[in-house]
């Protein structure tokens, strides 16, 4: 499975992380293992949302409490709040 | 015999007699760590815990069962105030804020080893340097969880705490002699165990021996509010012994030595009176494609979280993108490798082709044990294709991967399964039992009919 400069720039930009000369070169071998799948037949075949069959596990939408133990682990913060650079 | 060289079983009984006390215990779990085998990224010489359980000891209070037993923690379960690295540059100097569900009141040794986020098969991931095999210093102790195999395996604590997400228990427990279980999926709860594969972790006990495995889990395993993922499922009691020997996993590329010891213990168990049948796991074949799509997909999304703003190693950066690939660069390179293919995998236009052909695949998976199980009771192979191999040897990703070929189906499926020492001398191998979903007991009672005779 060759994978394209382009590809890999492009994946790279949706993982966040900077594209690397070794990707060119390992990742098109772990496809092609991957790739094994394709011998098999599937058009029948639901596929798992979860193993152990449990759906919609709920429970109410209430703070737990350790708010300052967590912004203070933040690198930046200001006012009880996680700071971060310009999005826009 | 040396206090830390004791089982839980027999640590809990000489405290209780007052043979000893917790602080001589932790004391001579504390002597045994050396920097050589590597562990432990994280030693706790802090005797407080241990002291407590001893005032409690001497008020005539009665003691747990795992109260004042030293115990390891895989680095990337969350203990309340130690460092809590993942084996990563990105959370080298993170302090957990909370523990995760499994701590309870425990007297935790340190915090051990493992490949980066889990990720690998060898402890040679680490961004800290790898852990050694104590039988052997020139071989990996196995991984992820190879730090707290080794741990066991050296008497460096009673026993240990560690995950598994494709055999990182298991593997490790197979290379280093010790017992790994991995309970079925849903029956530990997952709150504080930094997430890798979210369908496909679970947090299990490394111990000495397969009583101690049965101790350790019944102190962790429980429904739990914060991990919607858990269940409280109850185990059925089931008797007899029908065992069940998959043929796809007796073929080129195990090892000589490897597939003799699995078949003469389980000769050993037809001695003993269990039924012995050939079954088939047909899409056992297919089932790493299966897994490391999946794998590789949920690790993208799960460490999409490591950007630097909330927590952990944070780069700057002329804006906000610089920052997240400064801080991002710090990842190791299997790490990297692994969020690419996952963020492949997931993409538009990819994501029929891989991601949702693996859950079909791994629904395949799933319906082979189910059919096997309504013939057999558990199912024997070898834990791993060969015995635990030399630093550097599989250098290859895909060549790693290959080492994982027996205990991946068993995460797909979502099944328990426990890896036993089957080998009396030489290096060791492990023999992995399966069981059918909550069957966890089941397994650990075939694994003690083993344990016990060859004792």
């Amino acid at each position: 499975m060759k994978l394209t400069k382009e590809q890999i720039k492009e994946t790279a930009g949706l993982a966040r992380l900077r594209p690397e000369k070794e990707f060119q070169k390992d990742l098109p071998a772990i496809l092609d293992f991957m790739e094994k799948l394709n011998e098999l037949n599937t058009d029948k075949i639901e596929p798992v949302s979860h193993i152990t069959g449990l759906e919609n596990v709920t429970r109410e939408d209430k703070a737990a409490g350790f708010k300052e133990d967590l912004i203070s682990l933040a690198p930046q913060k200001e006012n009880g709040c996680v700071k971060v650079k310009n999005v826009l | 015999m040396k206090l830390n060289e004791l089982t839980i079983k027999k640590a809990h009984e000489g405290l209780a007699n007052k043979d000893f006390s917790a602080k001589e215990l932790l004391q001579a779990v504390l002597s045994a760590i050396d920097k050589d085998i590597n562990a432990y990224l994280f030693v706790n010489d802090d005797l407080k815990k241990a002291k407590q359980v001893d005032e409690k000891i001497r008020n005539g209070e009665e003691i747990g069962i795992l109260e004042g037993i030293p115990l390891a923690v895989k680095d990337n379960i969350m203990v309340k105030g130690m460092k809590c690295t993942a084996g990563s540059k990105l959370l080298e100097n993170y302090v957990a804020p909370y523990n995760a569900t499994v701590i309870k009141n425990m007297v935790i040794v340190g915090k051990t080893n493992l490949d980066e986020f889990a990720m690998g098969s060898s402890t040679e991931n680490s961004a800290f340097g790898p852990a050694k095999n104590p039988c052997d210093l020139k071989r990996v102790p196995g991984g992820s969880s190879g730090g707290s195999a080794a741990a066991v395996a050296a008497h460096q604590c009673i026993a240990a705490l560690g995950s598994d997400t494709g055999g990182s228990i298991r593997q490790p427990a197979s290379f280093c002699g010790v017992v790994g279980l991995k309970p079925t999926y849903g029956r530990v709860s997952r709150y504080g165990l930094i997430a890798y594969g979210s369908s496909l972790d679970q947090i299990g006990p490394l111990t000495k021996t397969v009583e101690d495995a049965e101790i350790l889990l019944k102190a962790i395993e429980g429904k739990d509010v914060k991990d919607s993922t858990s269940s409280g499922i109850k185990e059925k009691d089931i008797s007899g012994l029908r065992i069940g020997i998959p043929k796809e996993y007796f073929v080129e590329g195990i090892a000589s030595e490897v597939e003799q010891a699995v078949r003469e213990v389980i000769r050993e168990y037809e001695q003993m009176g269990a039924k012995v049948t050939e079954i088939s796991l047909p899409h056992t074949e297919y089932a790493l494609a299966s897994y490391y799509i999946i794998c590789m997909a949920e690790a993208s999304s799960n460490l999409a979280r490591y950007d630097g703003i909330k927590y952990g190693l944070s780069e700057k950066g002329k804006d906000l993108l610089e920052g997240y690939l400064k801080t991002r660069e710090n990842f190791g390179k299997e790490i990297k490798r692994r969020i690419m293919l996952g963020t492949y995998v997931l993409s538009a236009g990819y994501y029929d082709a891989y991601y949702l052909k693996a859950q079909k695949v791994r629904a395949l998976i799933k319906d082979d044990f189910v059919k096997a199980f309504k013939k057999v009771d558990v199912i024997m192979t070898p834990t791993s294709p060969t015995v635990a191999f030399k630093f550097g040897e599989k250098s290859d990703p895909v060549s790693m991967y290959l080492s994982d070929v027996y205990t991946v189906s068993v995460n797909l499926a979502g099944l328990p399964a426990i890896s036993i020492p089957c080998q009396k001398e030489g290096l060791p191998i492990g023999l992995q039992i399966i069981g059918n979903y909550f069957q966890d007991g089941k397994i650990m009672e075939t694994a003690k009919m083993y344990e016990n005779q060859s004792a």
